[in-house]
């Protein structure tokens, strides 16, 4: 089956008059299959938004094509554009920055298919507005609200009938959940899930949260200052982290079990300014199994295993090959990684 | 450091703080929001307690009562909380002031909000020290230093001459706490301290506070919204539901063997491979129109005619532990015994 989205090399940069240049999206490549989930997860400013703008063909990139149902999005007449979007939609963070509030809730669900769906009669969109609201599980009586008078899980339910109304086969979820409680938070979580199953939805879901991103999707991207440092099934990933950036972030997720420690696997410093284009990796100067030929060139995105792609040359190139000193295996292989490490990054992040 | 605390050289044995039936109110044009309901716990000398909930639940507001941070329309109603031979809710302004520094450090979400953003750091170490005592600036600088040393700041000198917006969130946070510890407190008060901040900082930060609290054998309050921050980083856990502790105990007792409901259906909405994720009916009761028996009822899975309308009143049950419930916690409720290490 021909994937559904292809992103292919994309670059972003933005220039504003009298300021730096904002490197946000650096060479950035993969696919989404029809009825599946991609996780992009990252910190705040690694340029997983940015992505999704780009997908969603909101913001031209300046390198690189995107695809969606075998279209390049980019440069096509903006007709063409509004047909594609109908199957393309986005849940935002924030739900009721993304709701007008002058409008009724059933006006809200209901606009999308006024724009793009144009052949349906007011009956058939009034029907599949309230078929959306049962979807979404909102009461029909919520239609002649406000959003103002919604809880902040009802606001994200009218997002989400708002995204999936026209009935596209594909959704950015831009940090859907982030801005919710824990409660309203699983109650979201499960619905996309049925959604998902009910429309065959294939889904970007933008997190920065590794439990949100292990529980809801098949595979994952991790980026870091706009590059995807590594990708693979979400399981492989998590369970055996190769990038030294993904297994920092593992291990920064605290488990809600009192008896089980996580080793840290800590960074130095902090994230450098997207202003800055790193000359070699994007991780050199942070990085506890740093050489000296890490901050020399650009790494390239390598396979390691089929679906398995990472991008530092201490897990990909030979010789010089590393294990992370994390895990249960601080022995030999660490000592190793050590011997060959520049001695000013010598202690990383000595697990203490 | 090891220069005497104020507040712990006496009475090893009394706990660094203990709050019993605070009440606090806030008056609306809709009525009045029960925002503390006669809540108590208590923070043991070198412990680590964490006030956990769902927003609105009331922890801001028992820690900005504690610290007699409530303005009107605002008013704490009723209780105590003693802090050595004071009730820090009897005091004057100008007395709880003198306490907070000096006894309490605090430690906000936002450190940008903490940082006097036209003042450069140096100057605000300097003025936290003389709102308690005078000290020369010679003085203040190389406690400065020395405090940012021990935040893991490398370059103090540059930090000390700068200002707040050239700081990393992280770094900004790591001076808030440095400032916060400056006057050498006996107890923390932590509200949501990492919330803001890139999770792979939230753990530096949290490594660094708890160190340095439990190095030094002060006592910490942390309020956090996040029970992976409890379950890593606290001794003690105090479970709040609409302005009431439902549950409070030892980490390592209620996380694995929780007893009242809402804290068992908290722990199953975090998400995780291969187990369903709980949906929590309905949504916190109106705290205006206080619903009458337990808080809990209208979406607990357990509720039964008892709880209508009989207020569970917070009980020990032994093991250091307590709970709001009218559930027999000691007969097996199957869902409540099996959770365990799930």
């Amino acid at each position: 089956m021909p994937p559904l989205v292809r992103v292919e090399g994309v670059d972003k940069t933005f220039r504003r008059d009298g300021g730096p240049p904002v490197y946000a999206v650096d060479e950035v490549s993969f696919e989404i299959s029809p009825g599946e989930t991609l996780a992009l997860i990252g910190e705040s400013g690694s340029g997983k938004s940015t992505v999704g703008r780009l997908v969603l063909g909101l913001i031209d990139p300046d390198a690189g094509t995107v695809e969606f149902e075998g279209r390049n999005i980019n440069g096509i007449s903006s007709s063409e554009l509004r047909a594609t979007r109908s199957r393309m939609q986005v849940v935002f963070q924030e739900p009721y920055e993304s709701l007008n509030p002058r409008m009724r809730i059933g006006a809200i669900v209901e606009e999308p298919l006024v724009v793009h769906n144009k052949t349906l009669s007011k009956g058939e969109r009034r029907e599949r507005v309230l078929e959306t609201f049962e979807a979404v599980h909102l009461d029909a009586e919520f239609a002649d609200r406000f959003p103002a008078a919604l809880s902040g899980g009802q606001q994200q339910r009218v997002g989400i009938a708002r995204a999936v109304v026209t009935r596209p086969s594909f959704i950015v979820l831009d940090e859907p959940t982030s801005s919710l409680d824990l409660s309203v938070r699983a109650q979201i979580l499960n619905l996309l899930g049925e959604l998902q199953n009910e429309f065959n939805l294939a889904y970007l879901f933008i997190s920065h949260d590794i439990s949100t991103v292990e529980y809801f999707s098949d595979r994952v991207a991790v980026m870091y200052r706009g590059q995807i440092v590594e990708s693979g099934n979400t399981d492989d990933v998590i369970d055996d982290p190769q990038h030294p950036y993904t297994a920092a972030l593992l291990s920064a997720a605290l488990s809600v079990n009192p008896t089980e420690h996580q080793e840290h696997f800590p960074l130095e410093g902090s994230i450098p300014s997207n202003t800055e284009l790193a000359t070699g990796c994007v991780l050199a100067g942070r990085c506890p199994i740093e050489i000296p030929e890490c901050s020399q060139e650009r790494v390239p995105l390598e396979s390691t295993a089929t679906d398995r792609r990472v991008r530092c040359i201490r897990v990909t190139s030979g010789p010089l090959q590393a294990r992370l000193p994390i895990g249960a295996s601080p022995g030999p292989d660490r000592a190793a990684a050590e011997s060959n490490a520049d001695p000013k990054s010598g202690e990383p992040g000595s697990a203490e | 450091m090891t220069a005497q605390h104020d507040g712990r050289s006496a009475a090893t044995d009394a706990p660094a703080l203990r709050v019993a039936g605070l009440t606090t109110e806030f008056v609306t044009r809709r009525g009045v929001v029960h925002a503390v309901n006669d809540v108590s716990f208590t923070v043991g000398r070198g412990d680590i307690v964490g006030i956990v909930g769902e927003s609105g639940c009331g922890k801001s507001a028992t820690v900005r009562s504690i610290m007699g941070l409530i303005r009107s329309p605002g008013r704490v109603v009723g209780g105590s909380a003693e802090m050595g031979d004071h009730d820090l809710l009897q005091l004057s302004r100008r007395d709880l002031r003198k306490i907070r520094g000096a006894q309490i450090g605090f430690v906000a979400q936002n450190p940008f909000g903490s940082l006097n953003p036209i003042l450069n750091i140096r100057r605000q170490f300097h003025n936290v020290v003389n709102s308690h005592r005078s000290a020369s600036r010679e003085e203040t600088y190389e406690l400065g230093l020395s405090m940012l040393r021990s935040v893991g700041i490398a370059g103090p000198e540059r930090v000390l001459d700068g200002y707040a917006h050239e700081l990393s969130g992280g770094m900004a946070q790591r001076v808030v706490i440095a400032l916060a510890l400056s006057l050498d407190p006996a107890l923390v008060i932590a509200d949501e301290p990492t919330t803001a901040l890139d999770v792979t900082v939230q753990r530096q930060i949290l490594d660094l506070i708890s160190g340095l609290v439990k190095q030094d054998d002060r006592s910490m309050l942390l309020v956090t919204h996040d029970l992976g921050v409890v379950a890593q980083y606290c001794d003690q856990v105090v479970v709040m539901y609409a302005g009431k502790v439902v549950e409070a105990g030892p980490v390592a007792e209620v996380f694995t063997r929780p007893l009242m409901p809402y804290t068992l259906d908290l722990l199953e909405a975090i998400p995780r491979r291969g187990a369903s994720l709980r949906n929590l009916r309905g949504r916190v009761p109106d705290l205006i129109n206080y619903p009458t028996g337990c808080p809990y009822k209208t979406r607990c899975r357990f509720a039964f005619d008892r709880c209508l309308d009989e207020v569970p009143a917070l009980r020990p049950i032994g093991d250091g532990r307590a709970v709001a419930c009218h559930l027999n916690v000691h007969e097996e409720v199957p869902e409540l015994a099996s959770i365990g290490s799930g």
